[in-house]
C-alpha cells in the first residue's frame, strides 16, 4: 500500500481528512489500538483528544483491552541517591528502556506507588499521578495532611471506575498511634479530610499499601495488618498473617494479583517458600503455593550460602519480587531476585526463565544486596 | 465467480452511484449493507434503481466486489477469506481506501468497516503525532503552549 500523505492541492477535504474528522470512524479505528499505540493519537488534534478522553470510550476500551500486566519497574534499593528506574518487560523478557522510564530517569523522578497502570511519582516537593502508557502526568494537589510523617497510596481500578483516588495517612505526633486520613478523588479533584483521627491497629506504620478490591491494605512483617475500605471509609483489622510468630520464618512478600491478596514467607535452612492467599471474606489466609527454589543454584551458584560449610545447611539468597497469578499459559508466575539475575518461575510450564540482570550484572555477586522496590506496569487507557 | 451458481433464487437489485453509474447485484450481495437493507424494506418498487448517494461508481464497484466475495457460501475457508481480504485492502491506494471506509460507514457494512479500520490502525501504529497528522492531512489545532510540550517530547504535565 502506498504510504504517501494524501495532499490535495485544492482546499476540498481529502478522503483521509474526512475519515479523521468523522467521530464514528475515528472511534472505530481507535478500537483497534492498544493504550500505548493510542498515546500519540492523543496529541494529534483536539477532536482526537476529546474522543479518546471520553469516559464511554475508555470504559469500552478497557473491556476490549483488559489491563494486562506487561512489566515491572525495578528500583535498586541500595545504590546512589537517585536510583535509576529499570523496566523489566514481560513481553520481551528483557530489561528495556521505555520512553517514559527514560523521561523519569532524566528528570530524577522517583516512583512511590503503582496501581493497575497508574504510577504515583515524586519530583522535588510535588507529587504526580502518571499514566506511563499514555505518557501523561498530572500534579497531585497539596493536602493539609501532606506534612512531616505521612504516606500516600494510589487506588485505581479501571473496571469499577475510570477515576482514581489517593489516600494520605498522616501520623500525629501526639497522641501516639493516632493518624489523620484524607482521600483525594480524581472526579472532584478535591481532597476530603476525615473528621476524626483513627488509631493505628497493631502499631501499623501505613507503609507500602496494597490496593485490592476497593480497599487499601497495609501489613507489617511481624503483626497483622489493617485495611481501609474506600467506599465506607472504615479501617478494619486483617487476620494474623501465617507463621509470623515462628522465628525460622521470614517475611518475603505482600502484594496482590487478580483481585487476591498474597503473602509469602520463607523457611530458613529448608528453603521452602510458602505463599498464602487471603480468603474472600477476610476470615484468614489459605496456603496456596509451596516453592523450593534450590534447583536454581545450578544456574546461579552465588545464591547459595553454605552455612557451617555443610551442604545440608544452605541459605538461599533469593527474594520474591512479584507474584502474578495470571502468567503465561495461565500459570502462576513468581519473579525472584537472586544475585546478578532476575528469574521468572512459571509453576504451570514448570520452567525457570533467567533474565540477565544488567543492572547489577557487572557487580560482585558474592556481595549480598537487598534487591529492588517493585512497581507494576499495566497497559491502560486512563487519561488521568 | 461462484456466486452465479448459488444465486438462482436471489432477486436482482440495481444500485445507482452518486455519479449515475448503475450496478445490477444479487439481493443477498446488496443486503450486506444495513443501509440498503432498510431502504429495500421501505421500497414499493424493487425494480427501480436504489440510490447510493454519496458513493461514486469507482468506489461502489469496489464495495460490491467485497460484498460478492462475502455473500457467497462457497468452499472458501476462513483462512482463505482472510487472505483475500488482506490482498483486497493492500491493492488499494490510500485515497481509495479512505473513500471505501466512508462508503462502508455510510452503507453500514460491518465486515468491510472492520477490515479497513484495522488496516488504518496498523498504519497509525508506531507513528508520531506529526506523522499521523501528515498522513491524514489534518491540522494541528493545539495552542502554542501545548504544542511546545509536544515538540519537547515532554509528557503533558497538568497543573491544577
Amino acid at each position: 500500500m502506498m504510504e504517501e500523505p494524501i495532499t490535495d492541492p485544492q482546499s476540498e477535504p481529502t478522503s483521509a481528512e474526512e475519515v479523521a474528522e468523522n467521530e464514528d470512524l475515528a472511534t472505530e479505528i481507535f478500537n483497534h489500538l492498544s493504550a500505548t499505540s493510542l498515546a500519540p493519537c492523543l496529541r494529534v488534534s483536539k477532536l482526537w483528544l476529546s474522543i479518546i478522553s471520553n469516559q464511554k470510550f475508555i470504559s469500552r476500551h478497557n473491556l476490549l483491552y483488559p489491563p494486562s500486566l506487561s512489566g515491572l519497574y525495578l528500583v535498586p534499593r541500595q545504590t546512589a541517591q537517585h536510583p535509576e528506574i529499570h523496566f523489566l518487560s514481560f513481553k520481551k523478557n528483557t530489561f528495556e528502556v521505555t520512553p517514559f522510564v527514560a523521561f523519569l530517569n532524566s528528570k530524577g523522578f522517583q516512583i512511590l506507588q503503582s496501581c493497575n497502570g497508574l504510577l504515583l511519582c515524586q519530583f522535588g516537593l510535588s507529587r504526580y499521578v502518571c499514566n506511563p502508557s499514555l505518557f501523561r502526568l498530572r500534579v497531585l494537589p497539596h493536602c493539609p495532611y501532606m506534612e512531616k510523617d505521612y504516606t500516600l497510596d494510589l487506588a485505581f481500578d479501571p473496571f469499577s471506575s475510570p477515576g482514581y483516588k489517593v489516600v494520605c495517612v498522616q501520623k500525629l505526633s501526639s497522641p501516639q498511634l493516632f493518624h489523620q486520613i484524607a482521600i483525594y478523588s480524581s472526579e472532584t479533584r478535591l481532597w476530603s479530610l476525615f473528621q476524626e483521627p483513627v488509631v493505628a491497629p497493631n502499631e501499623l506504620d501505613f507503609n507500602d499499601g496494597v490496593f485490592c478490591n476497593g480497599a487499601i491494605h497495609w501489613l507489617k512483617s511481624n503483626s497483622s495488618g489493617a485495611y481501609l475500605d474506600l467506599k465506607t471509609g472504615i479501617l478494619k483489622e486483617m487476620p494474623q498473617p501465617p507463621r509470623h510468630e515462628e522465628s525460622e520464618y521470614r517475611f518475603k512478600y505482600f502484594g496482590k494479583s487478580q483481585g487476591c491478596l498474597l503473602y509469602a514467607v520463607s523457611r530458613a535452612m529448608l528453603n521452602e517458600y510458602e505463599f498464602y492467599q487471603m480468603k474472600e471474606d477476610y476470615s484468614g489466609w489459605d496456603l496456596k503455593i509451596q516453592v523450593n527454589p534450590t534447583v536454581m543454584i545450578a544456574k546461579v551458584p552465588a545464591m547459595a550460602r553454605n552455612f557451617l560449610r555443610h551442604p545440608m545447611f544452605t541459605l538461599l539468597e533469593c527474594d520474591v519480587l512479584y507474584v502474578n497469578l495470571a502468567g503465561r499459559d495461565e500459570g502462576v508466575e513468581i519473579v525472584f531476585s537472586v544475585p546478578g539475575d532476575v528469574v521468572i518461575r512459571n509453576l504451570k510450564i514448570k520452567n525457570y526463565l533467567f533474565i540477565q540482570d544488567e543492572i547489577f550484572g557487572a557487580c560482585d555477586v558474592t556481595i549480598w544486596y537487598k534487591m529492588y522496590s517493585v512497581y507494576e506496569h499495566f497497559e491502560t487507557l486512563s487519561v488521568i | 465467480m461462484a456466486s452465479t451458481s448459488t444465486s438462482t433464487l436471489s432477486r436482482k437489485l440495481i444500485l445507482k452511484s452518486s455519479d449515475g453509474e448503475k450496478f445490477e447485484v444479487d439481493e443477498n450481495v446488496a443486503m450486506q449493507s444495513q443501509t440498503i437493507k432498510h431502504m429495500i424494506e421501505d421500497l414499493d418498487d424493487i425494480n427501480s434503481p436504489i440510490p447510493v448517494s454519496i458513493v461514486t461508481g469507482t468506489i461502489l464497484s469496489k464495495v460490491i466486489e467485497y460484498c460478492k466475495k462475502h455473500a457467497t457460501e462457497d468452499s472458501d475457508s476462513d483462512e482463505q477469506l482472510k487472505q483475500w481480504d488482506k490482498e483486497y485492502a493492500n491493492n488499494m491506494d490510500l485515497n481509495t481506501l479512505y473513500y471505501l471506509l466512508l462508503a462502508a460507514n455510510y452503507m453500514e457494512i460491518k465486515g468491510l468497516l472492520e477490515l479497513i479500520t484495522q488496516c488504518v490502525a496498523d498504519m497509525i501504529k508506531g507513528k508520531s503525532p506529526e506523522e499521523i497528522r501528515a498522513h491524514f492531512n489534518i491540522k494541528n489545532d493545539f495552542t502554542p503552549q501545548e504544542e511546545a510540550n509536544i515538540r519537547n517530547e515532554n509528557p503533558w504535565a497538568f497543573e491544577n
